[in-house]
């Protein structure tokens, strides 16, 4: 692996300007501010002070618009959050796929597509979103079966993908791509590929390394 | 049943959106499986806290007549 390769992974480049996941947190951490200071001053210093009205209009502003207000930004705050790889990792049992990811060594379609920096950032996210109109729904709800299975401590090694896995997924950036088109075997196989009659890791090896391979990720007393 | 008081239902809602608001500070400056819950968590007591003002908003302006 060439020297400038090694670095460009190495230094990842930030994101310009403000995000829409930074945005979010700002605003919820404001409206949480205002609604605990402001609650605790009216309901416990500031009440027996106040017109009955006021009051009203008050807890309505702390208990309802600033704590809808904070509850929208950190549900979106964290939604954009969970696009990130080291969310992904966060749970250790996808520490040897992100490990994986990053081995400059490794062949594994994932660690490749990274290496070239195909898919410069939230690389678990842009592989395992489906590209149809539910595509993100049906990622959130993979996400909370999978963070269920983790914290209740119920997932089973080897960790398998649920399903098939569709070629769609890769065919949204590569079906239109030079290097795709101009393979003849791709051109043959349109109709099996596009209908998931055949699988793209069949020719092209496996996103990830082998079940055998990996090493055990529990680290609880449960089999 | 007797139900408590306005003041008694707003003063619960203002300690569940306290804690609730609590709850949901970790997650916003870390990912973690753990603080997923905490948010979910956090979520459930501000939507409690809503309804219990809503309650006894509702009930302070049908004894007053406005409704």
């Amino acid at each position: 692996m060439r020297a400038w390769t090694v670095l460009a992974m190495a230094a990842p480049e930030p994101p310009h300007g403000a995000t829409l996941g930074g945005t979010l947190e700002v605003l919820a951490l404001f409206a949480m501010g205002v609604a605990l200071v402001g609650l605790v001053l009216v309901e416990f210093v500031l009440k027996s002070r106040m017109a009955r009205s006021t009051y009203r209009w008050t807890l309505l502003l702390g208990l309802f618009i600033l704590p809808g207000v904070a509850l929208l930004g950190t549900t979106g705050h964290m939604f954009e959050s969970m696009k990130e790889v080291e969310s992904c990792q966060s749970c250790h049992v996808m520490e040897p796929f992100v490990v994986d990811m990053h081995d400059p060594r490794s062949a594994t379609l994932a660690a490749r597509h990274y290496r070239s920096g195909a898919i410069p950032t939230k690389q678990c996210y842009a592989c395992h979103t489906g590209y149809g109109i539910f595509g993100t729904v049906e990622a959130k709800r993979d996400g909370f079966r999978h963070w269920l299975l983790y914290v209740t401590d119920t997932w089973k090694e080897p960790l398998t993908y649920k399903g098939t896995y569709p070629n769609a997924n890769c065919l949204a950036c590569h079906a239109t791509s030079p290097t795709f088109t101009v393979v003849e075997s791709h051109g043959a196989l349109r109709q099996q590929l596009a209908n998931d009659e055949m699988n793209c890791f069949t020719c092209h090896g496996l996103p990830h390394p082998a079940r055998p391979t990996r090493a055990p990720t529990r680290v609880t007393i449960n089999p | 049943m007797r139900l408590p008081s306005s003041d008694a239902l707003i003063r619960a809602a203002v300690l569940l959106t306290v804690m609730g608001l609590l709850l949901l500070l970790p997650i916003l400056f870390a990912i973690r499986a753990g603080w997923v819950g905490l948010f979910m968590l956090g979520s459930l007591l501000l939507t409690v806290s809503m309804g219990l003002y809503v309650v006894a908003v509702v009930r302070e302006l049908r004894r007053g007549g406005a409704l």
